[in-house]
């Protein structure tokens, strides 16, 4: 059953979202804006860490950039820096749209953006310093974590606020998932600090709340928000209402049931009770039940839609996005199970499957959010349709180089391994082009992020000339031909 | 919203439906709404299927349920004990720690370290010989005649079977020939000699007395 559809928006509903968006417009580009900054610090310092594993001596001489510092801060800038502030953005806009309410406490919000970034950056500086904690994803030292929880509270509050006072009877589905994400994240966060960094627990149970908060960082934090933001995108662009709401209710309700147990398998192997394993990693084959009810209610809502991609930036980013979450779900539903692992554990493998989950599903989805949201935040149209298409191209491609070069590799290396024949010297260098090919991945993925960076910049500042129409893939727009017309007048 | 001072007239080559009613208000469509499409019958039966499953894995391998069970799956009846190794495999094995002093040849070093092959000590009490190892011996010492003063170390902290081991393959090799040393004398002198320093020439004789 394709959906036919809806008649654009006018009247009250149209002039309601102009106050709205120009309500949330300061503290969202802050979130945004400076998340973009942190994602390009992420990658320069993956690609770092990158070159360092194929070329050890590449910057060996700099204490500030060993491997073990250098790594710890591209993680960490990643989930925080780049997701924390483009899914906490994310979060205050679409709130705000969604219970057509301004967005309360702008001040609070844009003192806690600052706040919030400040922190990120000497968390940054204390990593860099050697005072890591040690403990992989809370690598921030003590006194950098309560400048991001505090700031992280006003965003909660906030949400909680504008759901108390909204103007919509409806709750949409995508208002669920942001509900909950600012539900559990600071559960998360709290728990996981006072089980490792603050002692509460000592030996396996440290390592257990660990790969808990570990693995629930990206499943209960950055997946929410990405399947948030596809829920509003997609039916949004293609104008047509979601496919089934009892999916997204079962999608959303076995989501929250078992992604939660899935941390565990990370430990396989390790001196755990057995069942603790199997729990995460019967967890893990649960979710491909959330993951086929999302995967269908996504590509049931686009079908008929899909020549939109053609044109609409947003469109195209979002459907990447959702199909690379079924993709990458199904990976890593598989991937718990221990007979995956006796090959893949502690390989590159893990490696290509982080990076496919955050630069294929989630970043693009946030680039999406941001495609969408900022011409009607700035009232001005992105500059280059260049740039944008320079953009998506450069995230696919350099995402497919990392993930297959990851993956691949991977298995190999890990047959190897379990061969006791093979010299484990063999199979270091036979990892080593697919770990330039990383690189080569990573330094993509990077001119991308950088070509988004300067559409951006254009769109925040402001233009004498700026088009009429929204800017779409297939025209030939091109930023340096404004600036020309702007010199000429 | 509509504060576009220059327009452009650059058009989109094939604007798409969607897409054409591009005036500030009309650009955006209504906020997203739910559709209520059925939830197939075959869609219920997969997710019954996912969890049935689940349930398997879980039963099958839990382990033991236990803090203690490390294993996936419950080891069925008694696992067989290690075969016992044979001390004179053991004994070279550990012999590597003597080498430096005593040689491989076990002839020591002439003047300085004494040697085992064909010495009264190695081949005599073995009452005696587990004592010297496990506490160690200082000072003058005779071997086949030649005066020796050099320090043997005490070697307390290695186990029992390891000692036996040992002082077996030493009483066996280079053409020595004398009967193997048992873990339990091992064990019994070091009740023995508890809580005594290293020997000298005449504790040492005092004690095989």
């Amino acid at each position: 059953m394709i959906a036919q559809p809806l008649p654009p928006a006018i009247g009250p509903e149209f002039e309601a979202r102009v106050e709205v968006d120009g309500s949330s417009r300061a503290v969202v580009v802050l979130f945004w804006g400076t998340s973009l900054l942190w994602l390009t610090v992420a990658s320069l310092a993956g690609i770092i860490s990158s070159i360092k594993l194929h070329s050890p001596d590449f910057l060996g001489g700099i204490e500030w950039l060993t491997f073990g510092r250098i790594r710890a801060v591209h993680w960490d800038t990643a989930i925080y820096g780049f997701g924390g502030l483009a899914a906490s953005g994310t979060l205050l806009w679409l709130q705000a749209r969604l219970c057509q309410v301004r967005l309360p406490y702008r001040n609070l919000l844009l003192v806690g953006g600052v706040v919030f970034n400040i922190g990120i950056l000497l968390g940054v500086i204390g990593i860099l310093m050697g005072q890591s904690t040690g403990v992989e994803t809370l690598e921030f030292p003590l006194w950098a974590m309560p400048l991001l929880v505090v700031p992280y509270v006003f965003i909660v509050i906030a949400n909680f606020t504008m759901y108390f006072k909204k103007v919509t009877k409806h709750t949409y589905v995508s208002q669920w998932y942001l509900m909950a994400v600012t539900v559990w994240f600071p559960i998360l966060v709290l728990s996981a600090e006072a089980c490792t960094n603050l002692g509460a627990v000592d030996g396996v149970a440290q390592a257990i709340a660990n790969w808990w908060y570990g693995h629930n960082v990206v499943g209960l934090f950055a997946t929410p928000t990405g399947i948030a933001a596809a829920y509003y995108l997609i039916p949004k662009v293609i104008g047509k209402p979601i496919h089934s709401y009892h999916l997204s209710l079962l999608g959303f309700w076995s989501n929250a049931i078992f992604y939660n147990w899935a941390g565990t398998h990370h430990l396989t192997g390790g001196p755990l009770p057995a069942w603790t394993i199997t729990l995460g990693v019967v967890g893990s084959l649960m979710m491909f039940i959330p993951v086929i009810t999302i995967g269908i209610n996504h590509h049931m809502t686009m079908l008929g839609s899909f020549h939109l991609l053609k044109t609409s930036p947003t469109l195209r980013f979002a459907v990447m996005g959702s199909m690379v979450y079924t993709l990458s779900s199904f990976q890593g539903s598989l991937e718990a199970l221990r007979s995956h692992q006796e090959v893949t554990h502690f390989t590159h493998y893990t490696i290509g499957h982080v990076h496919f989950g955050m630069y294929g599903f989630f970043a693009p989805l946030m680039f999406a959010m941001m495609y969408y949201g900022m011409p009607r935040l700035m009232d001005q149209e992105w500059s280059s349709a260049r740039l944008i298409r320079i953009h998506f191209w450069c995230t696919l491609v350099g995402m497919l180089i990392y993930v297959f070069a990851m993956c691949y590799a991977g298995i190999r290396q890990g047959l190897m391994m379990n061969d006791p024949a093979v010299p484990f010297l063999n199979i270091v260098r036979f990892t080593i082009p697919y770990l330039g090919l990383r690189t080569l991945g990573g330094v993509i993925l990077l001119s991308g992020t950088i070509a988004f960076l300067i559409n951006f910049i254009r769109i925040i500042t402001p233009h004498k000339y700026t088009w009429a129409t929204p800017t779409l893939l297939d025209s030939e727009r091109d930023w340096r031909k404004v600036v020309a017309k702007e010199k000429e007048q | 919203m509509s504060q576009v001072t220059n327009q452009n007239p650059e058009q989109d080559p094939q604007p798409d439906p969607v897409f054409t009613l591009h005036m500030a208000a009309m650009r955006e469509m209504q906020e997203p709404r739910d559709g209520i499409a059925p939830t197939p019958v075959s869609y219920i039966i997969m997710c019954l299927l996912f969890v049935l499953g689940g349930g398997w894995y879980l039963g099958y391998y839990g382990g033991e349920w236990t803090a203690n069970g490390l294993s996936e799956r419950p080891i069925a009846g008694i696992p067989p004990a290690p075969p016992p190794q044979d001390p004179m495999v053991l004994g070279k094995e550990v012999f590597g720690a003597c080498l430096q002093c005593h040689q491989e040849s076990g002839l020591g070093v002439a003047g300085t370290y004494p040697p085992l092959a064909g010495s009264e000590y190695v081949l005599g009490d073995k009452r005696r010989l587990v004592a010297i190892l496990l506490k160690g011996l200082n000072g003058e010492f005779v071997v086949k005649g030649n005066t020796y003063n050099s320090q043997m170390p005490a070697w307390e902290i290695r186990e029992d079977e390891e000692i036996a081991a040992v002082l077996t393959y030493i009483r066996n090799s280079w053409g020595n020939k004398a009967d193997a040393v048992s873990k339990d004398l091992v064990t019994a002198v070091r009740k023995e000699t508890a809580g005594r320093g290293e020997w000298r020439a005449a504790t040492l004789a005092e004690f095989a007395k």
